[in-house]
Formats: structure tokens, C-alpha cells, sequence
């Protein structure tokens, strides 16, 4: 009687926990996700030019790790962006923050489009009605010729 | 035994010399204005190319005969490294770099002061004394500061040896590649700089300006691509650019010279845009050696910088010395440079062009100012501030798409202006198909916005080059009869031909980026042998492990099948490399199987393992349409063949009437 109920209880567990263990998959798989997301955000500080998700270096596989347990924590993101940013400095963000000094690595190209594009329109705006004398092109010419033969032939008022 | 070092280091003191003389005799033609000193100082680059071979040989000669007693040689090559690779070892380090780049130039320089010298006789002396004083630069840092040639008190039995990562058929492509890259950006500034030196524009002295910058555009292209496709198989993070430093200062000259070549159609054609132009030359040169001094003096950290030099100062004042110079002889003499730019009409190939310059521009300047910074924020703040992927991509995305969009519409406006009613006649087909392809896309799902702009406006520049390839074949047929017709057709037209082939490549690229930058998918799995995982719409089993040894050499290698569940598998063998003397960092050796018709790669490599095989950890990448970089890069260098082929065979249009102000006529 009770190695039945034991074996019951034991059937009812493994039923249980398949679908548990199903959802435990799709969670590693979440968790996995966001901590490649997290980790490609960050440099890696021992190595060059890699993030912390692409490189093999031990400290990026034990930042990756830590990230994993903040995540199961239940801890944000930002939070953990936040905790590396304390721990190493800005340096370790890949992506320039938005404030101070960083700010002007954003500004640069956006000065650089608005100049570029100012400089364009004026050059666009400024064209001429007719084309200057010098910009002789074979259309021209052919206009001239045809003017001339006609001046030459008296007919028409050119 | 003829004494290695004693060889080289003569041939470079003695090529430092004849660099010396040639830039005196230079100065003499210029001072005498005489013809036969101008062929005397062109004849010496050829005897400098010969010496400098001399000095190369030698070097390559210590590498094959495993003379250890050469510092370079036994830094960069070690016996256990195959004789290809060893050969490669030439550019795995600062000094034998210089010397390929200093060879390479010398290379070049005797057939560039070859057609110098018949192109202009006012020109030529200044052409061949500013490639004589770049020689003499290089030849000098490497006869007193970066010598090649050291040798070692005591020799080591062995060499320590290449980083392992440079193991690879890619060490043999790329760097060269890549320093005759940017090494050939100096022949066309040595044409600019004659121009601006002697105050003379001559069309011929133009024309061969661009054709060595064309040259100098293709080398640094197919540099770039070799590069990609190497970092893609080697480094193991599944993507091919990573806005890494080192690529980014690659990247640069490429998108100037991209500008240019535009610029000078402008400028043959119409006339317009020579002085932007020759300032797109001079900028094209100083990035290019801003780019040879970053990845040699390792300013910029990345995963590039194996080598930490001396020379890094030396560089940035040759760089600003040359610069400042030029830059005062541009500005000296814009009066007799500039042209007048009138564009008539918004809709117009100058019009395109000017936007085309404009957008790369934007590129470049984002691309410069991302890659100083850190070191700008360095020297103000005293830390650096990292400037990664995601600044790069929000900024120059916008800026790739729309010239995506030019590319679609400009080549088929017409010069000066296309009436609205033509230039929609023109384009119709490329729009409509364009707006078909978003309907298309969307409706299959695709969700990602940036991903269907980008696949409708690649399908409009495809669309747009099909159509005006047909329309040339056709036009010409229509003229004359037959296949010859056609034939001549496509030889007059060829540049133009080539231009739509070289614009099919880029916008089948582009759709590979976007395609594997948009829809990649990535996951790390551990299994045990037998057992499957499943990404995106494959299966892959792992079968087990092996190992191999060879002396020096240990590779572990996985076996695993991948398939899509009813199709027939592939065997799929990612492997690890752990070299002696290097157990720290083993190598991963990618495997990649790129499934067909879908075009994804499958993308595997070794993360962990058991010793004995039964379990293994894997990072799987499925990466869509990376296939099609490849395709469109062959395509890009078919079209680029086609374009600069037959320099003097092409049928030419007659010369113009040019604005050439009359001072310039001298």
C-alpha cells in the first residue's frame, strides 16, 4: 500500500515535472538571451576590442556568469548595466552613454550630417537659371551652330 | 654562406641612398627643366625596385632557412610553422610590414614614374620626387629606427613563433592585401601633389590621376572583403565587421576613394568638382597612412595590435608634416583649381554625385570621429570612453540606407537634368519593384523595419542595373546588326557597363548584411553524444569527439550532423587547435555549412568539452544571406575589372572644352 502510494506520488511527480522542465528550457533559453544581450553591451576589460559575449578570455566567462545570476536574482538590465558600470568605470559600457563627455562622440557625426547637408543645399539652391558660358557642352554648341547657320541664312529672329 | 643581415642591411642603406639621389635629381629637373633629368630620376625608381627586392629576398631567404639569428625572424616564425605560412610571417610583424609596404611602393613607383614621365614633362619631376621623398621616409625608419635586419647575439634554436589565430590560409591574402592597399593611395597623391606643387592642370595628368586611384580603390576593396571573410571564419564570434578600430582605419580610405571615383565622372564629364576632387585624393592618402601608423603603433587598442612599436611617433609627424603641406599648397592654389559648380536641375547624375559625396562623407567622418574619441576622451578626461558596435550601427545605418536609395535612382538620371516626366520613365520599373518587394515582405511576415527598407531598396538597385545593362545591349544592337554590334556596344560602354556590375555586387552585399545583421540567431547548447538541439529550423546531433596530435599541434575535433528533418544530413567538424608553446589560447576552427536554397550558414564552434568525448558545448549560429557577401563582392570585382581593364583600348569621347583658367595654360 504505501510503495503504491509512493510509486504515485513518484509517476505524479514526473508528470509534473515535465512540463516543468519544459518551461525550465524555455527559461534557460530567456535567461541565455538576455544575458548575450547584456554581455554584448559590455567590453570586455581584459581583452581588445571584444565584447564580453564574444570573448573566450576567464574573466568574460565569469562576468557572462555573474549576468546569468543577476538575471535569476530577478534583477533589470539596467541594474546590472549599472552594477558593471560601478565596478569598472564607463570605460566598460560598449555603447557611449549619453551625458558628459561621451555626449560629444554622439554630437560629432550629428554636426558633421547638419554641416555636410547645409553646404549641400546651398550649392543646390544656388544653381543658375542658364548654365554659365564656360560650361560649353555639346548641346550648347549644337544650339549655337544651329542659330548661326540660321542667322546666316536669314531666316528667323534668333 | 652568404651572410643574410649583411645583404639585407646593405640593399636598405643602399636603396635609402638611391632614394636620396632620385629625390635630388628631382629637384634638379624641376630647378633645370630638363627632360633628361627627369628620366634619369625616373630610371632610379626601377633600380630602387630592384634593390629593394634584393632586401626583401634576403629576408625571406632568413625565414626559409630558419636563420634564427635574425630578431625578426625569430619573433615572427618558429619550425613547426608550414613554409607558406612562414613566408606570411614577413608581414606578422611591425618591421617586415614597412618593408613590404616600402617594397610594394617601389614596385609601383617604377611604373608610375614611368608614365609620369610620358604624360608631362612640368608635371613629372614633382610626381617623381614626392613618391622619391615617401620612399625615403619609409627606407629611413627602416634603416635607423625599425630595422628588419637585427640581429640576435645569441640565436635561439627555435622562434617563438606567429599568434596562433594568424594560422590561416587568410594570413596569406589579407595583410598584403591590404598594406598594397593602402600603400597604393600614394601614387595618385603623388599625381595630386604635382598638380598643386607646379600650379599646371593637364586632362591627360587627371586621367591617369584616376585611373592609379581606381587601382588603389580596388586593392583596398578587395583587402576589406578578404578581411571579412577571414575574421568571419577564423574568429569565431559569427559576424564579419565588428567596427573594430583596425578595420575601421581601413574602412576609411575606401570610402573616400568611393567618393572620388564619383567625383571625377563629375569632373571628366562635366567639368565640375576639381578641387574636391584632388581634395578627395589628399585626404584618400593621409587616412591611408593614418591607417598603416594605426596598425603598427597600436594607439588604438583591438584585437589587432600584436605589435606595439617605436615608430608610432615618427608616423603621426611625417603624417603631419606631409598633411599641413599639402593642405597649404591646396589652399595656395584653389583659385586655379576650382570650378564653377552649376547644377541645373535636382534631378541630375551631378546632383547624385554631389549627395553620393556627401553620404560617404558623413560616413567616413562618423566612422573617424567613433575611432579617435577614446582617444580624445583619454586625453581630456584621462579615462577612455569605449565606443562600441551599437554607436557605429545608429549612426551610419541611416546614412548606408539612403545611399542604397541613390545608388537605385542616380545612375539613371541623365547629366545636367532629367525632365520629371523622363526621370520617372527611367525609374518606374525599379520603384514599382521596390514597392512590390516591401508588399512581398510584409506579407510574409517580416516584421523588422530597417530589414525590408533595406531588401526594397537593394531590390530597386538590382532592378535599376538589369534594366540599364538590357537597355545598353539593346541600343546598340538596334544601331548596327548582329553580335558585333553588341560586342562593340559593350566595349565602348564599358565603363558604364562596369559601373552597373560593380553597383549589382554592392546591392547584393547589402542584402547579405542586412539579411544576416537583421535575422541571426544564436544559441549555446551542451550536449551528449547522440543527442540533438534544435535552432531555428535545424537539427543538429553531436556524434562524438576526436582527437589528433602532431608535434607542436594538438586539434579536437567534434563531429556533428545537421539536418532539417527530412533532408539528407551534412557532417558538420568544428575543431579546436591548442599549440605548443601557446596552450593559453587554443584556436577555434569554425565550421560553417551554408544550406542551400535558404542560404543560412550554419555556424559552429567548440565552446567546452569532456576529455572523453561523451558530453560537448557548442555555440551555434544560424546566420541567413552571409553567403551573398561573398557573391556580391566576386560580382563587385568583375564589374571593377571591366571598368579598368583596357586603360588606353576604351573608345574615348574627345577632349572637352574644359574651364580651364587661363593661368593654368602657362
Amino acid at each position: 500500500m504505501r510503495l503504491q502510494a509512493a510509486i504515485a506520488i513518484a509517476v505524479l511527480a514526473m508528470c509534473m515535472s515535465i512540463p516543468t522542465v519544459a518551461a525550465n528550457d524555455a527559461h534557460v533559453a530567456a535567461t541565455y538571451t538576455r544575458m548575450s544581450r547584456i554581455a554584448s553591451q559590455l567590453d570586455c576589460p581584459v581583452c581588445q576590442g571584444q565584447s564580453v559575449k564574444d570573448s573566450h578570455a576567464q574573466l568574460a566567462q565569469q562576468m557572462r556568469a555573474t549576468i546569468t545570476e543577476k538575471i535569476a536574482e530577478g534583477i533589470s538590465d539596467d541594474q546590472i548595466l549599472d552594477f558593471f558600470t560601478a565596478r569598472y568605470g564607463e570605460r566598460i559600457l560598449r555603447d557611449p552613454p549619453k551625458h558628459g563627455l561621451a555626449l560629444g562622440v554622439w554630437i560629432g557625426p550629428v554636426v558633421a550630417v547638419a554641416a555636410g547637408l547645409a553646404i549641400v543645399a546651398l550649392v543646390l539652391l544656388r544653381r543658375r537659371p542658364r548654365t554659365a558660358p564656360s560650361q560649353t557642352t555639346k548641346v550648347d554648341n549644337l544650339h549655337a551652330q544651329i542659330d548661326e547657320l540660321r542667322r546666316a541664312r536669314g531666316d528667323g529672329n534668333p | 654562406m652568404i651572410d643574410l643581415v649583411v645583404v639585407g642591411r646593405a640593399a636598405l642603406g643602399l636603396a635609402f641612398g638611391i632614394a636620396f639621389l632620385q629625390l635630388g635629381i628631382s629637384g634638379l629637373a624641376i630647378w633645370q627643366r630638363k627632360v633628361a633629368l627627369t628620366h634619369a630620376a625616373r630610371n632610379s625608381s626601377i633600380v630602387l625596385a630592384a634593390i629593394m627586392t634584393i632586401a626583401v629576398a634576403s629576408l625571406i631567404a632568413g625565414f626559409l632557412s630558419r636563420d634564427f639569428s635574425i630578431a625578426f625572424v625569430a619573433d615572427t616564425s618558429s619550425r613547426s610553422m608550414p613554409v607558406g605560412l612562414t613566408i606570411s610571417a614577413l608581414w606578422g610583424g611591425q618591421e617586415g610590414s614597412l618593408l613590404f609596404w616600402a617594397w610594394v611602393l617601389s614596385l609601383f613607383s617604377s611604373i608610375a614614374t614611368y608614365r609620369m614621365s610620358s604624360r608631362d614633362d612640368v608635371l613629372a619631376p614633382w610626381g617623381i620626387g614626392t613618391l622619391a621623398l615617401i620612399g625615403l621616409f619609409f627606407l629611413g625608419v627602416l634603416v635607423f629606427v625599425s630595422s628588419p635586419f637585427q640581429r640576435l647575439v645569441a640565436a635561439p634554436p627555435d622562434g617563438s613563433g606567429l599568434n596562433p589565430l594568424l594560422w590561416d590560409s587568410g594570413m596569406q591574402v589579407h595583410p598584403p592585401m591590404l598594406l598594397t592597399g593602402y600603400m597604393s593611395f600614394t601614387i595618385p597623391f603623388a599625381f595630386a601633389t604635382s598638380i598643386l606643387a607646379a600650379g599646371r592642370v593637364s586632362q591627360l595628368w587627371l586621367r591617369e590621376m584616376r585611373n592609379w586611384m581606381l587601382i588603389a580603390w580596388a586593392i583596398q576593396s578587395a583587402g576589406l572583403l578578404l578581411g571579412a571573410w577571414w575574421a568571419y571564419r577564423v574568429l569565431g564570434w559569427g559576424g564579419y565587421w565588428g567596427w573594430d578600430p583596425v578595420e575601421n582605419v581601413a574602412l576609411l580610405p575606401w570610402l573616400v576613394a568611393t567618393a572620388y571615383i564619383h567625383s571625377a565622372l563629375a569632373q571628366e564629364r562635366r567639368g565640375q568638382l576639381r578641387a574636391w576632387s584632388i581634395g578627395l585624393v589628399l585626404t584618400g592618402f593621409a587616412l591611408a597612412i593614418f591607417g598603416t601608423f594605426v596598425v603598427r603603433s597600436g594607439i588604438l587598442t583591438s584585437v589587432h595590435s600584436f605589435a606595439l612599436s617605436n615608430v608610432g611617433p615618427i608616423f603621426l609627424i611625417f603624417v603631419g608634416v606631409v598633411l599641413v603641406a599639402a593642405v597649404l599648397m591646396f589652399i595656395y592654389r584653389l583659385p586655379l583649381l576650382r570650378t564653377p559648380l552649376a547644377i541645373d536641375s535636382f534631378a541630375s547624375k551631378e546632383a547624385g554625385f554631389l549627395l553620393n559625396n556627401f553620404l560617404l562623407l558623413a560616413v567616413a567622418v562618423a566612422v573617424f570621429w567613433g575611432t579617435v574619441f577614446p582617444i580624445i576622451s583619454e586625453l581630456i578626461q584621462g579615462s577612455r570612453i569605449a565606443v562600441g558596435p551599437p554607436f557605429y550601427s545608429q549612426v551610419t545605418v541611416p546614412l548606408l540606407l539612403t545611399l542604397l536609395a541613390l545608388l537605385g535612382i542616380g545612375p539613371l538620371l541623365a547629366w545636367r537634368r532629367t525632365t520629371l516626366h523622363a526621370a520617372w520613365r527611367s525609374t518606374r520599373w525599379p520603384v514599382t519593384l521596390a514597392l512590390v518587394t516591401s508588399a512581398v515582405l510584409i506579407a510574409l511576415g517580416m516584421r523588422v523595419g530597417l530589414a525590408v527598407l533595406g531588401f526594397s531598396l537593394a531590390a530597386m538597385v538590382i532592378t535599376g542595373a538589369l534594366l540599364e545593362f538590357s537597355r545598353s545591349l539593346r541600343t546598340h544592337a538596334r544601331m548596327a546588326n548582329g553580335i558585333r554590334a553588341a560586342r562593340i556596344g559593350v566595349i565602348g560602354n564599358r565603363r558604364r557597363l562596369g559601373s552597373h556590375i560593380v553597383h549589382l555586387g554592392v546591392a547584393i552585399f547589402a542584402v547579405g548584411v542586412i539579411g544576416s545583421s537583421s535575422f541571426s540567431e544564436e544559441t549555446s547548447v551542451t550536449l551528449a553524444r547522440g543527442k540533438s538541439a534544435v535552432i531555428d529550423e535545424y537539427r543538429l546531433t553531436y556524434r562524438g569527439l576526436s582527437t589528433r596530435s602532431e608535434p607542436g599541434l594538438t586539434t579536437i575535433q567534434a563531429d556533428l550532423d545537421v539536418d532539417r528533418g527530412r533532408n539528407s544530413s551534412s557532417r558538420l567538424t568544428p575543431s579546436r587547435r591548442i599549440h605548443t608553446g601557446w596552450e593559453n589560447q587554443p584556436t577555434s576552427d569554425v565550421a560553417i555549412h551554408t544550406t542551400f536554397p535558404a542560404l543560412d550558414d550554419i555556424y559552429i564552434l567548440i565552446d567546452d568539452w569532456e576529455p572523453d568525448g561523451s558530453s560537448a558545448s557548442f555555440r551555434i549560429l544560424v546566420n541567413p544571406l552571409v553567403s551573398l557577401l561573398w557573391v556580391g563582392g566576386m560580382l563587385y570585382f568583375i564589374g571593377v575589372m571591366v571598368v579598368a581593364y583596357p586603360w588606353n583600348g576604351t573608345r574615348r569621347l574627345p577632349e572637352r572644352t574644359l574651364p580651364v583658367p587661363p593661368s593654368a595654360l602657362r
